[in-house]
């Protein structure tokens, strides 16, 4: 079989449907229990609102920046494998990282590549990444409850205790951004700048609702603006 | 103490059945296709294909799960399952902490992060379905240069959001602390100092960055807090100023 046959098979695309359908009804089941254990706790059912509304605005552009990068992903394996890895745990570097290594392991390309070599493509992309969440079933909780445990007995040090893990993240996250190059530092600092000035206008005003979409109009306000660092530096 | 336990552990074990579960999912799919059309791999073939890949990949995907795990508590296998940390489920989980201003590490910010993960992962997958139906009509406006452009920004356009709240010295809960940042000095150079060394390569060994960082805040933190330096009040202690002052 041809590789454009297998990679643009009804089969494979009833497979990514089923698939993707089984792994949003995880989501769904986990979305009502997190929502059940938040209101029985006493969250107000406001709150929970608002960060849903909060969630789906901001993932929204995310979201399509992941769909550009589909149109080049199907171009190369084909579009249901590519709707498949970029609706769950894939990414489009590393999908297009493992197709290459798998073409160059048969020694062929994309333009000569057969059946063969789309299933290889296939085990490739699904062996890096999927060996690694295997490690979550043994390693995630033990990690989660031991830092939770840290700071018994001394309620100040166990709130600041818990603060650390963020802290460290975005120190490491935020490094590359700053000094990268220009038009992604005043990227970084134009979102900041949306998130201050959106804040000040709801406190200002008293309009609560706008609180919920800081991070949905600042991305959307900073994205916008790196069209413009971009053409100024 | 006893219900926050059995909440985690009711949580941890949904999250070990749900990554068993898509395992399974992501596994199937290639056996499946592979045995219907008689293209199953040969393994000299899949080692030489994917062996460099797990190689790289799974020692970065345990860091990984090292240094994100304590942040993203149980929602951590969903959020793994579904992909995108970084650039949604990361910003998403914070999203919803400043939103309830509830603070981290307890039951409370668990769930709340639990449902902004699950919505973003529900958001990405019916935009990437929407992005399927409609590729043709859509691919103008996917592939002009603007949105080529601003995609390469999301992260930046993220985190500039994001730092403000971790500025801020309100932590959530009500709780308040002064000086945390001073302990990020010295992982902040060392960060930079990576940067400049191996910028290329820097988004490939964060995850091993992070947990060289992660002992070093600790200490510093655990240090600063005890020499006063670092100084935190729980929200039973405004109250009770609050109270004197009347």
């Amino acid at each position: 079989m041809s590789f454009r046959e297998v990679s643009e098979s009804s089969l494979l695309y009833a497979c990514v449907i089923i698939g993707i359908i089984l792994i949003a009804s995880f989501a769904v089941y986990y979305l009502i229990l997190c929502y059940r254990h938040a209101v029985k706790l006493g969250v107000d059912r406001g709150i929970i609102k608002n960060i849903i509304k909060s969630s789906i605005s901001f993932a929204i552009i995310p979201s399509v920046a992941i769909v550009v990068g589909l149109v080049s992903l199907a171009a190369v394996i084909g579009i249901p494998y590519s709707w498949f890895r970029l609706s769950v745990i894939g990414s489009v570097a590393y999908e297009l990282m493992a197709s290459n290594m798998a073409l160059d392991a048969l020694g062929t390309d994309v333009t000569t590549a057969d059946g063969y070599a789309f299933g290889l493509m296939m085990w490739a992309m699904c062996l890096g990444m999927t060996v690694g969440i295997v490690f979550n079933i043994f390693f995630v909780k033990k990690i989660h409850m031991g830092t939770l445990s840290i700071g018994k007995g001394d309620a100040k040090w166990g709130a600041l205790s818990q603060t650390v893990f963020m802290t460290t993240l975005i120190t490491v996250l935020v490094v590359p951004m700053l000094i990268s190059d220009l038009p992604t530092l005043m990227t970084f600092i134009t979102s900041g700048v949306i998130a201050i000035l959106i804040t000040m206008l709801s406190k200002t005003f008293s309009i609560k609702w706008l609180e919920s979409f800081t991070l949905a109009f600042s991305l959307l306000g900073a994205m916008a603006s790196s069209v413009l660092w971009v053409g100024l530096f | 103490m006893k219900n926050t336990n059995e909440y985690y552990e009711k949580m941890h074990r949904i999250g070990k059945i749900l990554t068993a579960a898509s395992v399974l999912i992501f596994v199937g799919i290639p056996l499946v296709v592979c045995l219907r059309y008689d293209i199953m791999p040969r393994i000299s073939d899949l080692l030489l294909a994917a062996g460099g890949l797990m190689a790289i990949f799974i020692p970065i995907s345990i860091a990984e799960t090292i240094a994100e795990t304590p942040i993203m508590g149980s929602s951590y296998y969903l959020t793994c399952i579904t992909g995108n940390v970084l650039n949604l489920k990361l910003p998403a989980a914070l999203n919803a902490l400043k939103i309830a201003d509830a603070e981290q590490g307890t039951e409370e910010a668990d769930s709340l992060i639990g449902i902004a993960v699950a919505v973003s992962s529900l958001v990405t997958m019916i935009i990437i379905t929407l992005g399927v139906l409609l590729l043709t009509p859509l691919k103008p406006f996917l592939g002009s240069e603007v949105v080529a452009t601003s995609i390469n920004y999301v992260l930046p356009a993220l985190f500039g959001c994001i730092v403000l709240s971790m500025l801020s010295k309100d932590v959530g809960g009500g709780v308040t602390i002064n000086g945390r940042l001073k302990a990020a000095i010295i992982p902040f150079v060392i960060c930079l100092i990576i940067c400049f060394i191996i910028p290329e390569y820097y988004s490939v060994v964060q995850g091993f960055i992070m947990i060289i960082c992660i002992p070093i805040i600790y200490f510093t933190t655990k240090r600063l807090y005890k020499k006063g330096k670092i100084t935190v009040t729980l929200p039973e202690e405004k109250e009770a100023s609050a109270e004197e002052e009347v």
